[in-house]
């Protein structure tokens, strides 16, 4: 794995456009195809192995957490605790999920965290570097088969959904999250959903179902909108009893926590891929990262070294943290990459580059491509 | 060699380029003269229910809430076998979810 400092294309921002990528510089830069990572095949083999063997161990980690009903633990509200026990019993599926994997191409990745509930940057790894490949490296190959993965995955879930009308739900005032909602949209349709969009905060309710702005029963939502928010919302208190089926499942909410990042510690202790995680700090005798259970783009992680503190400011935190290992993300010249490797449905399907110039990635870190021979 | 290639061999959108619209589009009722009216329209006569709130005669009926047409003021438009058209005032509450976007981001 090497940063490869290239020319970016002249057009880039009109073939951004083009796929409907329109939040390319938010922040300034966020697109940034002033380089690329290049990998070996064996490394892109092993990552994909990797994610694979992952994705099925946080599966058997959730399956305890069922069994156990040590759901307080993930700080879920316990008039919650049999909706999830129930989504995970009834197989509810799943669309899609990120793992966040600190490696430089050698050794073991190690599991940051898995995104398992609202993952972002979709278009731009399934969508935008594969158009810069085909301009930029055509020769090259790519971890990225995230498009056909996400048809077939939506065909497949019509299969198993019964009527097959979607709608597909963001906050109002997100760019970036409609994009990728949107582009969520187009796969659906593509498999033959018909795939409507709808802002969270016009979900009605009419006293016995979710109604969209047109007083249609909604069938299946899937929501760009975190679990650990819709159950304590003003409407979560419907989401025990009603029919309507949800994407991401509320089983979810147990992938989506960093106390995962725990019980699989507790599961799998010492395995390769993964790094030491408790509820308490007096476990670490040196230095370790402090992550808040429910937070998302770095928000209120905590650095502790020999040296001193790093610390993100954000919002988070209320529900509790857990203490983790310390892996730090690669150092390339000043940029810190992290590698957010896709499953869809169960299997992998690509990989997808953030970086940034702190060690701690952040919802200003820059999307790279990436290629391999 | 390889055996396979891990890219995708070929991505086509549907949407990109496009605007789509979350904007909130006019549910209407049609206001009826009589319940043969609303019948020509709706054919279940449950459907079809007698005015009670005053804003025409007793004998009038409303049919269905549905999204129809509208004129350039944004006036509900009406069937041709209705005499108008209001705004749809059926009890839904809105806003129960998205109260804590308002503050974080919601993907990650």
């Amino acid at each position: 794995m090497r940063r490869e400092t290239i020319e970016p294309r002249s057009d880039w921002r009109r073939r951004c456009a083009e796929v409907g990528f329109s939040w390319h510089s938010m922040g300034g830069v966020y697109w940034d195809e002033s380089a690329c990572y290049a990998f070996d095949e064996a490394q892109i083999d092993y990552l994909e192995s990797v994610s694979s063997e992952l994705h099925a161990m946080c599966l058997r980690a959730a399956a305890e957490v069922v069994a156990a009903r040590s759901f307080a633990q993930f700080a879920i509200p316990e008039a919650f605790h049999d909706l999830v026990a129930r989504s995970w019993r009834s197989a509810e599926p799943t669309l899609y999920g990120r793992f966040d994997l600190s490696w430089d191409g050698r050794g073991d990745p190690k599991l940051l965290e898995y995104n398992a509930d609202t993952p972002t940057a979709l278009l731009e790894a399934s969508v935008v570097q594969w158009q810069w490949l085909e301009d930029a490296r055509p020769q090259a190959d790519q971890f990225n088969s995230l498009h056909e993965k996400l048809v077939e995955r939506w065909k497949a879930l019509a299969t198993m959904a019964g009527p097959n009308q979607v709608h597909l739900a963001c906050v109002r005032d997100s760019e970036e999250d409609f994009g990728n909602v949107e582009y969520l949209r187009d796969c659906a349709l593509q498999a033959g959903w018909d795939a409507r969009p709808l802002h969270i905060e016009d979900l009605g309710w009419d006293g016995e179902r979710f109604v969209d702005l047109g007083y249609e029963p909604v069938q299946t939502l899937f929501k760009l909108y975190p679990w650990e928010w819709l159950v304590r919302e003003e409407f979560g208190a419907h989401l025990g009893s009603i029919r309507m089926r949800i994407l991401e499942p509320a089983w979810k909410l147990l992938l989506s926590n960093k106390a995962l990042l725990v019980a699989l510690w507790h599961l799998y202790p010492g395995h390769a891929n993964l790094l030491p995680a408790y509820f308490d700090a007096d476990a670490f005798s040196g230095e370790y990262v402090r992550k808040p259970l429910l937070a998302r783009e770095g928000a209120n992680v905590t650095l502790k070294t020999k040296d001193g503190e790093l610390a993100e400011d954000g919002h988070y935190g209320a529900e509790g943290f857990i203490y983790q290992g310390v892996a730090r993300l690669p150092d390339f010249g000043g940029r810190y990459p992290v590698i957010g490797s896709w499953i869809v449905g169960d299997r992998p399907a690509g990989i997808g580059i953030r970086e940034d110039e702190s060690p701690i990635t952040r919802n200003s870190s820059r999307f790279v491509p990436h290629y391999f021979t | 060699m390889r055996q396979r290639r891990k890219r995708s061999a070929a991505i086509t959108l549907m949407l990109a380029g496009t605007i789509s619209s979350c904007g909130e589009p006019v549910p209407q009722q049609d206001v009826y003269q009589s319940l043969a009216d609303c019948q020509r329209d709706w054919g279940d006569p449950q459907q079809c229910q007698p005015v009670r709130d005053g804003r025409y005669a007793p004998s009038y009926h409303y049919g269905p809430s549905y999204y129809g047409s509208s004129y350039r003021d944004g006036r509900p438009k009406p069937s041709n076998n209705a005499m108008d058209a209001v705004r749809s005032s059926q009890p839904v509450s809105r806003g129960g979810f998205g109260s804590t976007g308002r503050s974080f981001f919601s993907g990650s």
